[in-house]
């Protein structure tokens, strides 16, 4: 890699080099919460908030870490700061901490925040490793952003909590005094699992058709 | 002076960090444990509020705290369905507004065994459990209890509200399950628990004969719950929980004494 420069390390990983449409790392994550955009927004600042933090602290001792034993160090920082997260989140956002449930903890197992600890911020100063980690916990979190808004949007009709697109199995009250239903029949695979992985999917085509130099050769 | 890769100073720097770590984790945990604890008792007041009817969508933590002044919290005995006795209670160091039904069910101290098969997949339940009692004018309006069964991928945890009669139906809630959303979860759709209200939870027999059914459910029948389609192992988990929650292992002692009581006038 040759010298890096902030603006480089902090904005490269949000489309250039995005860790879940280019690296394809963290994508467990990136099914399981993303049902709804609010949820989405806060895992992703669980994620940003994580991965500046343990960049910064494995950066900041990287020359004391015995190399024997980096790896576990890294991981213990990372689940340290994951239960710091986790206890925020149920003291002051109980409802969505109870949504994300497991989710949360299951921060020290995306492969971004790990993959970034022992591939940048074991070699470069704070700062720019702050930066790093800000700029990849970005590109993970502008997907699950994305992925939420669409499953939210065509599984519930909603955004937000709101509705956006009344459901044909709701019944909604008329000025008149009267009731009626909505015109969106919802798309319950959008609210299931596999759905984030064709929208990812098609992320993943946009954005190399955008840029085809991120297509890997032929093996 | 240790090197950073010697055994001396590997163990020490693994002792540092694992000293600070364990320092930051415990003081986050310590310092934000109360606001947690009012964060879930808050949520139990309001599901409660929920399943009685009585919260309205929007309702802030004032609101949710006045109309919780009308309603009593009882810890009973579910074996005798008697509150629990004040001896009992010092006995056994249970404090009633800290006390956890759910985590006394692990306890060997305070739990008893599920007959094998009636709440599948879940093997104990605690001996002591709230019921929420909706006070009006000096008398209760409706009884709310707490129930829980599993589903397909998870154990789902509600309320049930009964009218002072303590068989029609006021209302029901979860507020904890992990079912799979559109199927299972639709457990919480609002319109699926609007439909419980008015039903008939005991039969003439005194069984229970509440049941959530496969289809819709014949006009008229207030025996039965409109089914959930794609989700027949969480609506069967649903009728499960009834079953035995409101069955002689579960709330029927209690529910048995609250009848004898208005039965026999003013003496109870």
């Amino acid at each position: 890699m040759a010298k890096s420069k902030p603006l480089k390390v902090l904005f490269d990983p949000v489309l250039n080099n995005n860790p879940i449409a280019l690296q394809v790392l963290g994508i467990c994550s990136a099914l399981a919460v993303t049902t709804q955009l609010n949820t989405s927004v806060v895992m992703a600042l669980a994620v940003i908030f994580v991965a500046i933090c343990s960049n910064g602290a494995v950066s900041l001792i990287r020359n004391y870490i015995p190399s024997s034993i980096r790896i576990i160090v890294q991981m213990t920082i990372i689940a340290s700061l994951v239960i710091v997260v986790d206890q925020f989140l149920t003291a002051y956002a109980f409802d969505i901490s109870k949504r994300l449930s497991v989710f949360v903890g299951l921060i020290i197992t995306n492969c971004i925040i790990m993959g970034r600890a022992e591939a940048f911020a074991m070699k470069n100063p704070v700062g720019l490793s702050m930066l790093d980690g800000l700029g990849n916990a970005l590109g993970y979190g502008v997907i699950l952003i994305i992925v939420g808004f669409f499953r939210e949007l065509f599984g519930a009709g909603k955004l937000w909590g709101y509705t956006i697109m009344p459901l044909t199995t709701d019944t909604f009250e008329t000025a008149g005094g009267g009731s009626t239903t909505g015109w969106y029949p919802a798309n319950g695979l959008m609210l299931l699992p596999p759905s984030a992985f064709f929208i990812i999917g098609l992320l993943i085509w946009g954005i190399r058709t955008i840029r085809p130099e991120q297509i890997e050769d032929e093996d | 002076m240790v090197t950073r890769d010697s055994a001396a100073g590997t163990i020490l720097i693994a002792l540092i960090l694992c000293v600070v770590c364990s320092v930051v984790v415990a003081g986050t945990a310590v310092g934000l444990r109360p606001t947690q604890r009012a964060n879930r008792e808050l949520d139990q007041k309001k599901n409660v509020l929920i399943a009685g009817g009585l919260y309205e969508a929007g309702d802030a933590k004032d609101e949710i705290e006045e109309k919780f002044e009308t309603v009593r919290r009882v810890l009973i005995d579910l074996d005798t369905g008697e509150p629990v006795p004040e001896e009992v209670l010092e006995a056994e160091n249970i404090d009633p507004a800290t006390y956890d039904p759910v985590k006394a069910a692990k306890n060997t101290r305070l739990n008893k065994k599920i007959p094998a098969g009636a709440l599948p997949g879940i093997l104990t339940r605690a001996k002591y459990n709230f019921v929420f009692e909706v006070m009006e004018g000096g008398e209760v309006q409706q009884y709310i209890f707490p129930i829980y069964g599993n589903g397909l991928w998870s154990t789902m945890y509600g309320y049930l509200a009964l009218d002072k009669d303590l068989t029609t139906v006021r209302g029901i809630t979860y507020y904890q399950d992990g079912e799979t959303p559109g199927l299972g979860g639709e457990i919480n759709n609002s319109r699926w628990q609007a439909s419980w209200r008015g039903k008939q939870l005991y039969g003439p027999g005194g069984d229970v004969q509440l049941e959530v059914i496969k289809g819709s459910a014949p006009d008229g029948a207030d025996d039965k719950i409109d089914g959930l389609s794609g989700a027949t192992i969480t609506a069967n988990g649903v009728t499960d929980t009834l079953d035995y929650w409101f069955g002689p292992e579960g709330f029927e002692p209690f529910i048995a004494k609250q009848r004898q009581n208005a039965a026999g006038g003013t003496d109870g």
